[in-house]
């Protein structure tokens, strides 16, 4: 972790307990940005993707926002895209990036919690009243994703829990207790920039295959204290 | 009970973003987006090539294939995420590049039902023109022209006056291209041929007939999301977010005389003959 974009965001993490849990945990304040995931993918020397099929970073979407530099031999983003948060890595590459930086993904009761501040009848990030483009990145208002901390933050300092991009979480995905979880789905939170207002609900789940890295998921790593 | 997977077929611009969106709408129904053209680098560089029924191989895929295990690996993943189908929804894809391909994708996925999603060709041409994407991304002028020379040998390009004629052509060329080896096809499959103009015009009965193919309960909730898309314009290129006059009829304004007459004349080539054929 010598790089001082990845410094910055373990400083930046927010301390926070989960109701019921023995120990605190450390949730990074944003969305893990085009800088941070340059920075670690250069820390883990992560070849190009070389085949036909993308292991991990999704390359062969042109919208994607982390190229490898061949001259360089190393990743790279656009000029203006660090601060977006990063997008078009899979759940396995999201597991592995936050693995290098001591990390890991969120359980989504963890999620849950830290999103609602241990409110469990929270409906939103910042409370109960009905999502406005002025609070969050959603429904195509922007038609991208936008810049972390551009939206308020929660009272904890979290940004854009809802909106900006969905959150790749632990967990594999079951609609609910009844049934078996399904094993090649991932749960995902939070809602991004093209989805409706009713996937920013803290409540709201839902399961995406783990393999594909979208142009509507990233992640947030966080650290066990 | 099982359900079949399915796919959703349809040429770039003809309106299969704002489908998806409705399709994903439904609580009962999963779509990847173009799971082929936009994760893989593969099918977009070989897209139009066609691949027959007695080219697949049940360890290869296809020989084309052999050198590529990680797109091998890649391809059972999806079939077997496909394969998840249960009793409480249906899981499909939709794609753009499997036209010349849809012998072989029957042999790799016998079940696969496929739904066909038709436009004016007219309005997709005129999208296809306006969103830049003709060469960079689809590369027509490489690909589209030998095949389309496959199937209309008596077919002679014109000599278009400008770029913008061109365009015009060249995109005409792949749709009606793509429209002519899908109806040749689809007789494989299980399948539902559709039309963007229907779901504008009658939205109900359109997603009515859409759950009824897939084999899902009807929900308002697609219905709900098409209403709230059509209510104004917002986002971008991508975005299903479109007032439904702009996207019915908004090719009258973008296409000039010239560009309609070059679209006509590919249509013309593809009808029987002495034949008076609608624009799809």
């Amino acid at each position: 972790m010598s790089d001082r974009a990845i410094e910055a965001c373990l400083e930046a993490a927010v301390r926070f307990r989960p109701r019921g849990a023995g120990r605190t945990i450390r949730v990074a304040a944003t969305l893990l940005t085009c800088a941070e995931a340059v920075a670690i993918l250069n820390g883990m020397r992560m070849p190009p993707e070389a085949e036909a099929a993308y292991r991990h970073v999704n390359v062969h979407n042109p919208r994607c926002p982390l190229l490898f530099h061949h001259g360089r031999q190393a990743w790279a983003c656009p000029p203006g895209l660090e601060r977006h948060p990063v997008f078009g890595i899979n759940w396995a590459g999201a597991v592995l990036m936050c693995r290098h930086i001591g990390a890991r993904l969120p359980h989504v009761a963890e999620w849950e919690a830290f999103a609602s501040n241990n409110d469990p009848d929270r409906l939103y990030p910042w409370g109960d009243e009905a999502p406005t483009h002025e609070r969050a990145n959603y429904d195509e208002y922007l038609g991208g994703t936008s810049e972390v901390g551009r939206f308020p933050p929660s009272e904890l300092g979290l940004y854009d829990l809802a909106g900006n991009l969905c959150e790749w979480c632990a967990d594999p995905y079951a609609p609910d207790e009844t049934v078996a979880h399904r094993p090649m789905e991932r749960v995902v939170k939070g809602g991004a920039w093209s989805k409706d207002a009713r996937y920013l609900r803290i409540r709201s789940s839902r399961g995406k295959w783990e393999r594909l890295g979208t142009t509507t998921i990233g992640f947030r790593p966080v650290w066990d204290d | 009970m099982p359900r079949s997977p399915f796919l959703l077929l349809a040429h770039h611009r003809s309106g299969s973003n704002l489908l998806n969106d409705l399709l994903q709408a439904h609580p009962g129904i999963e779509c990847l987006n173009e799971p082929l053209s936009m994760h893989t680098s593969y099918f977009r560089e070989c897209d139009l090539a066609p691949w027959r029924w007695e080219d697949f191989d049940p360890g290869l895929f296809h020989p084309a294939l052999a050198g590529r295990p990680g797109l091998r690996d890649y391809l059972a993943e999806l079939r077997g995420f496909l394969r998840q189908s249960d009793s409480r929804r249906v899981v499909g894809f939709k794609e753009t590049v499997l036209f010349g391909k849809l012998e072989w994708l029957k042999a790799f996925m016998p079940d696969l039902k496929v739904l066909f999603l038709k436009r004016d060709v007219r309005a997709v041409v005129s999208s296809v023109l306006r969103s830049g994407l003709m060469q960079e991304l689809w590369q027509y002028e490489q690909r589209v022209p030998l095949a389309f020379a496959a199937l209309y040998p008596h077919y002679h390009r014109q000599a278009p006056p400008n770029e913008a004629v061109a365009g015009a052509e060249l995109a005409a060329m792949s749709v009606v291209l793509r429209y002519e080896l899908a109806d040749r096809t689809l007789g494989l499959f299980e399948h539902c041929v559709l039309e963007f103009e229907s779901l504008m015009r009658d939205p109900a009965a359109t997603l009515e007939a859409v759950t009824l193919f897939l084999g899902v309960p009807q929900d308002a909730a697609p219905l709900q999301f098409l209403q709230g898309r059509q209510s104004e314009r917002r986002g971008g290129l991508f975005s299903s977010f479109r007032v439904r006059d702009e996207v019915q009829s908004g090719w009258q304004h973008h296409l000039n005389p010239r560009q309609l007459q070059a679209i006509e004349q590919v249509l013309a080539a593809a009808r029987p003959a002495g034949e008076e054929g609608p624009h799809r």
